[in-house]
């Protein structure tokens, strides 16, 4: 079926370029990021954008960017469910100009399959990002997308209750155990957790990975190959007893706890702490305007293994079938820009990717300083087989409901066969 | 010779007037099960131009999948009490509207208002009853398996799907059969009162038989429905905890759009389709010639 319908929807296409080939004005100059009298550029180009929460931002930087460039046409797209839109355009061969990154780890096969265009030489990349940004980007060597900010994973508290229990910011996993106790000793539920939300399962335990054996996604294909096993590996046996202790604190029956349900639970002060990703902030926020809430690193075995663990949580790629390069070429050297970028951070607030950009989120002080100074590890998921975190998610859950490291070890090294056996 | 060339052409008509509708089911249902079924052979990751056709290590992968076989036999389990409750749920119901109770009209609206209600609604409405009132209930009850939320917990999640399913599933079965209720002549029953029968024997006799076509109306529909069981699950469990709830519907759909794996997704629901046809082949004939037909 999928064929018949991007059968149809070409030849609709086809039709729709014939028709509009005679209108487009003749692209003169090449893009680049000089930021020079470039208000040449014409043409229309879409962007498919994942983050429907910052439609708006965009919609604001697109009016910012006609300032400059008059005869592009930008339009925004954010449909909601982008994977399944993106993956039907895909197929009928009707890939919008931009596209923003990423959903899902296994999306990265739009990158392997030669969707997007390389972008590693582009002037604005070398100048405009940060380097470490550049090179943890990189698939198969290559930029595909321009990094733009990042999020990352933190603990959030409620400030009153810690000061009502007189807890101090814990720096080592122990001192947050302690925390755990005294909150519970005083009646509060120390933690929030979402187990019926299998994604957030995965985000615990993968920021773990990489929190105490920094893990490059070595171990997987190791496993993969017959070379090691989870249940031999002293890290991994760490980071599902961290894993367990942790779920001492949270509510007893926290498998059965949505996204949601844990947000307002946190938000409205009936636990104590939540482990989440900067993405965050806003929903709890949003939930309860009035609570006092900051956010610390989720700690390591020691202070000084505490680093935080990052993610590209916005980037921008050039489809490599766009009938307009040059613009959506402009597009991203503009956004690239640190004047225009320092705009989207004062209305966004996550972490930037790009040079000379300040964010000024004091929820996020803590986590930036500790990036600044490179204590800061790339999530491990990107380096893993398309479906292993679909495998992780599953078996972390049962290790939550069945309290079993050694089986869940073992479920682990079975998973690993199976997704890596997929390619 | 001349009424044979007349029926002919009558022949001829018929089948031309059924064309359009034969055509629109050739291209938008025949079509992509040929294809759906070709994709079952390949590798095909759901959005690249390339694709291996790997002919039917698919299947033979399948055959070796635990995790699959135990969506399996989730599903068939959830399907089986799914038709026993809605069938003996809506057929009650039935029965006593039918019996002339006071404010007739007003139950058959009320029973009737679940089926306008969408899944994700229903299903989320739900999962917040089990995590908010339901352990209140269980303290107050203390039953200890309720005090905590069911859906935690990998035995009773089942149960939490299934009661929301039910509670929207009923309401179409129980109107089907309260319309075949009154398709049964009272003449009947008024001969079996005559002849002394009871009132088990004249429902066994005499309502059961005119019900038949009901329940394989009834039968099948909850048997596609428990069998591609979706929303549900997705807004209830998401599958959890530890895979204890995943259907077969919600594995196809995971292997398809999370793990990008389309070839894979697509032989499992070719094996759905291939259960859900036999059963209904078995159905069909097993229930043939037993129905009484006015």
């Amino acid at each position: 079926m999928k064929k018949l319908v991007a059968l149809i929807l070409c030849a609709a296409m086809c039709l729709s370029f014939a028709a509009c080939g005679g209108e487009e004005a003749p692209a003169s100059t090449p893009a680049g990021s000089s930021g020079a009298e470039e208000t040449s550029v014409s043409g229309e180009i879409e962007i498919l954008l994942h983050k429907v929460e910052i439609n708006e931002i965009m919609n604001t930087m697109i009016a910012e960017f006609n300032k400059e460039y008059p005869d592009v046409k930008v339009v925004l797209n954010a449909p909601g469910d982008t994977s399944t839109v993106l993956q039907a355009r895909a197929v009928a061969n009707d890939m919008p100009d931009i596209v923003t990154f990423p959903y899902n780890t296994s999306d990265l096969a739009y990158a392997r399959d030669g969707f997007y265009m390389d972008l590693t030489n582009e002037a604005f990349m070398q100048e405009n990002v940060t380097p470490a940004a550049l090179e943890s980007n990189k698939i198969d060597g290559v930029n595909y997308f321009l990094p733009y900010i990042s999020n990352a994973y933190g603990v959030y508290y409620n400030v009153d209750i810690f000061e009502e229990n007189g807890i101090e910011i814990p720096t080592t996993m122990d001192e947050l155990y302690a925390a755990g106790e005294k909150l519970q000793a005083a009646g509060v539920t120390p933690i929030a957790f979402s187990d019926q939300e299998l994604w957030t399962l995965g985000h615990l335990g993968d920021r773990l990975m990489g929190l105490i054996f920094d893990d490059d996604g070595t171990l997987f294909q190791q496993i993969a190959a017959g070379e090691a096993t989870a249940t031999e590996h002293e890290g991994m046996r760490t980071v599902a007893e961290v894993y367990l202790k942790l779920h001492e604190y949270g509510q007893p029956d926290s498998l059965g706890v949505g996204y949601e349900q844990a947000i307002s639970a946190f938000a409205n002060g009936e636990a104590a702490m939540m482990l989440q990703g900067t993405w965050l902030l806003s929903l709890v926020k949003s939930a309860n305007p009035d609570m006092n809430v900051d956010v610390f690193p989720l700690p390591g075995m020691t202070a000084e293994e505490t680093r935080v663990g990052i993610n590209m949580d916005l980037g921008l790629a050039i489809s490599e079938t766009s009938e307009n390069k040059e613009a959506a070429l402009a597009f991203l050297a503009w956004m690239s820009e640190a004047e225009n970028a320092q705009k989207f951070a004062d209305m966004e607030g996550s972490p930037s990717l790009l040079n000379g950009v300040e964010v000024a989120t004091p929820e996020f002080a803590k986590m930036a300083e500790l990036i600044s100074e490179g204590k800061s590890f790339t999530i491990p998921r990107g380096y893993w087989a398309p479906s292993m975190v679909n495998e992780l998610q599953n078996a972390l859950q049962r290790l939550v409901s069945s309290k079993d490291v050694d089986q869940f070890l073992k479920e682990l090294d079975e998973g690993v066969k199976v997704a890596y056996a997929q390619g | 010779m001349k009424k044979k060339f007349l029926l002919r052409e009558d022949t001829l008509t018929d089948f031309i007037i059924t064309l359009p509708g034969l055509a629109l089911y050739t291209l938008l249902f025949m079509v992509p099960v040929v294809m759906g079924f070709f994709y079952s052979l390949t590798d095909w990751n759901g959005i690249s131009k390339k694709f291996n056709i790997v002919w039917f290590s698919n299947y033979a992968a399948l055959l070796k999948d635990t995790r699959f076989a135990g969506t399996v036999k989730f599903t068939v389990y959830y399907t089986v009490l799914l038709i026993l409750c809605v069938v003996l749920i809506s057929l009650t119901t039935a029965l006593v509207l039918n019996s002339r109770i006071k404010g007739g009209n007003f139950f058959r609206s009320v029973f009737f208002f679940p089926a306008v209600l969408s899944l994700m609604t229903v299903g989320l409405i739900f999962k917040e009853l089990y995590y908010r009132v339901l352990p209140l209930v269980g303290d107050w009850l203390n039953i200890p398996a309720l005090q905590t939320n069911i859906l935690a917990n990998e035995d009773l999640a089942i149960y939490g799907i299934l009661f929301a399913n039910v509670w929207t599933a009923c309401a179409i079965p129980t109107l089907l059969f309260y319309a075949g209720l009154k398709n049964v002549p009272v003449d009947l029953y008024e001969a079996a009162d005559i002849d002394g029968a009871t009132a088990f024997q004249k429902f066994r006799r005499i309502t059961l038989p005119f019900l038949i076509p009901t329940f394989s109306m009834v039968f099948i529909l909850q048997l596609k429905a428990g069998l591609s069981v979706f929303d549900y699950v997705l807004s209830i469990t998401g599958g959890g905890p530890g895979g204890a709830t995943e259907s077969i519907g919600t594995i196809i759909y995971n292997t398809a759009f999370t793990d990008r794996r389309f070839g894979y997704a697509t032989a499992e629901s070719v094996v759905l389709f291939m259960i859900i046809a036999v059963i209904s082949l078995i159905q069909v004939r097993a229930t043939r010639g037993k129905e009484v037909t006015v």
